[in-house]
């Protein structure tokens, strides 16, 4: 901007020119004219420097406006051409420039103070929506957290009704898993499965008794039919002896003796078949009582097993009433936890959609306020830069001339508005500029 | 199960949107503005529609009218979800013919149960 200082001292040496210019006449004069003529003429020599200085002096500098460092004589209006790369000669500025660069100051500012006012607003807003963006950031880390907690306890759920770690309510042993639970109905079948073969292999040992006892049978048949027939020889001898003893008298006692012999000997074979059919009751009793014994050995032991099944089958029972009990118990839980893990999901939707709603704000914030100063800044600058374009002598020679080279480098199609190109372009061109 | 659309410009809302009702069993399209959502419902036939408000392009207060020009979406339930709740847009969604008004964010149950009640039983 300009100098006043170095204004003041160009001054003085323009009025000490003047005033060595109007100051010769009088001095060639003052030798040849009456002494009133002398001071009447110095009079007005001192006036006409006054006026003339008063002419050539610039107007006091405004407050906050400096004035260009050099400033010999240019036109006050200097038409300017945008195409014309060559610095333009120095400026100086005159009162009704200052009121124009005044003006285009007070532009700026307001331009300012309205682009500040809307960033400052968006900073509240972007602040509250910050804070909501965070807490629904929070509220989704915090669902997420709970859902891996509550799956874990799920999975831990599913997985204790496989193990049979779990210790029964009241102590004493604890609840089978499910493996083992089969297992242990697996082994009571084979016992009862065993005990079974061992009853039917028991049967096929009483079977064989009983072909023994048949043959048996068989043998006392055939020795009581030996018994009728001896008794029907004895009845046919008796017979015979009494037909004999009438016919004969008792004359002939070898008939008597024969007889008697054979009667004995008849007797002696129906004892050796009586001991015989003794002996096989005997055997036959044996065989029963064996056979009765096997049976009752197999029957008992059948009788043992399937006490013993039944009662490990009523404990497995109360077993698996206590683990349905405990599996309907973990899936209830399974079940609320499935109903918290929605209801979490469900928080995280309403936290991904608070998320989409500050996004869309901020959008909506970042078109209305930083695009709307960035249009106010750039419409002061389009404003200045129009003002200066015309009024040259408004800036310093260097600034005209990065003036200058913008606009031509614009021309060039770099940056052709900045009021349509982005908002940095603009904010870049302004902070290049000003 | 319901054959329903979705219409918004936010996919994040789409994918909610469509994650709350798939998981209700429904088939669910999705259409980013107006002129898909026409498209969409020009070339199939739609149980229900859902549509957000403001979307670039035509609204979607506008959607409502123009899909209630169509034969088919006469009488075809229509949701609008969208952030406003002034009493003043919820007449223009009225007086432009949907059926419901959803202030968004949603929550899941509350959109099912809505869905629950504008649906036909069948």
């Amino acid at each position: 901007m300009n100098n006043p200082g170095v204004i003041a001292g160009g001054g003085k040496k323009t009025l000490a020119v003047c005033a060595v210019a109007v100051l010769l006449p009088w001095v060639w004069g003052v030798w040849t004219m009456p002494w009133w003529a002398s001071v009447a003429a110095f009079v007005l020599s001192v006036v006409s420097i006054v006026i003339i200085s008063r002419l050539v002096a610039p107007a006091p500098p405004a407050p906050a406006v400096q004035v260009a460092a050099q400033a010999p004589s240019v036109p006050e209006r200097l038409d300017f051409d945008v195409t014309d790369t060559t610095p333009p000669p120095a400026a100086v500025v005159s009162a009704g420039n200052l009121v124009a660069l005044q003006l285009l100051v007070a532009q700026w500012l307001e331009a300012s103070r309205q682009a500040g006012d809307g960033i400052s607003s968006a900073g509240r807003e972007l602040h509250e929506v910050n804070q909501q963006s965070e807490a629904a950031a929070v509220n989704i880390g915090n669902s997420f957290r709970s859902i891996m907690d509550k799956t874990g306890h799920q999975m831990e759920s599913a997985v204790r009704l496989l193990k049979s770690d779990t210790p029964a309510e009241g102590g004493g042993s604890s609840w089978l898993s499910l493996p083992d639970f089969i297992k242990a109905y697996e082994h009571q079948l084979d016992e009862v499965t065993k005990r079974m073969m061992d009853f039917s292999q028991a049967s096929q040992e009483m079977s064989k008794h009983q072909d023994v006892v048949r043959q048996h049978s068989v043998s006392i048949d055939e020795m009581l039919d030996e018994l009728r027939a001896m008794a029907a020889r004895i009845r046919k001898l008796a017979l015979d002896s009494t037909v004999a003893y009438s016919e004969q008298g008792n004359s002939d006692s070898r008939w008597f003796i024969e007889i008697a012999d054979r009667i004995r000997e008849t007797s002696n074979t129906a004892h050796e078949l009586t001991r015989r059919i003794r002996d096989g009751l005997e055997n036959i009793r044996a065989v029963m009582g064996n056979t009765y014994e096997e049976l009752d050995k197999s029957s008992g032991r059948v009788r043992l097993a399937a006490v013993q099944a039944k009662v490990d089958v009523s404990q497995l029972n109360i077993t698996t009433l206590e683990k349905a009990r405990e599996v309907t118990r973990t899936l209830e839980g399974v079940n609320s936890l499935g109903e918290e893990i929605r209801r979490e999901i469900n928080s995280i939707i309403v936290g991904m959609q608070y998320q989409d709603i500050t996004q869309q704000r901020l959008e909506h914030i970042r078109k209305l306020v930083l695009e709307g100063a960035s249009a106010s800044l750039a419409g002061a600058y389009e404003r200045t830069r129009h003002e200066v374009l015309n009024n040259p002598e408004l800036m310093p020679v260097d600034v005209v001339q990065r003036l200058v080279e913008s606009r031509n480098r614009n021309k060039d199609g770099v940056a052709a508005a900045p009021a349509q190109a982005g908002p940095g372009a603009t904010q870049s061109v302004d902070i290049e500029l000003f | 199960v319901a054959n329903i659309l979705i219409i918004d410009d936010s996919m994040t809302m789409r994918q909610m949107v469509n994650f709350t009702i798939s998981a209700a069993g429904h088939k669910v399209t999705e259409a980013a503005n107006a002129d898909e959502a026409l498209q969409s419902a020009q070339s199939q036939r739609f149980d229900l529609v859902i549509s957000d408000v403001n979307m670039p392009g035509r609204s979607g207060i506008e959607l409502v009218a123009e899909l209630r020009k169509l034969p088919d979406y006469k009488f075809t339930p229509i949701l609008l979800l969208t952030t406003e709740s002034q009493p003043e847009m919820k007449n223009k969604g009225r007086a432009a013919g949907a059926t419901g008004w959803i202030v968004k964010p949603f929550d899941p149950d509350a959109l099912l149960n809505v869905l629950r009640k504008v649906l036909p039983a069948n």
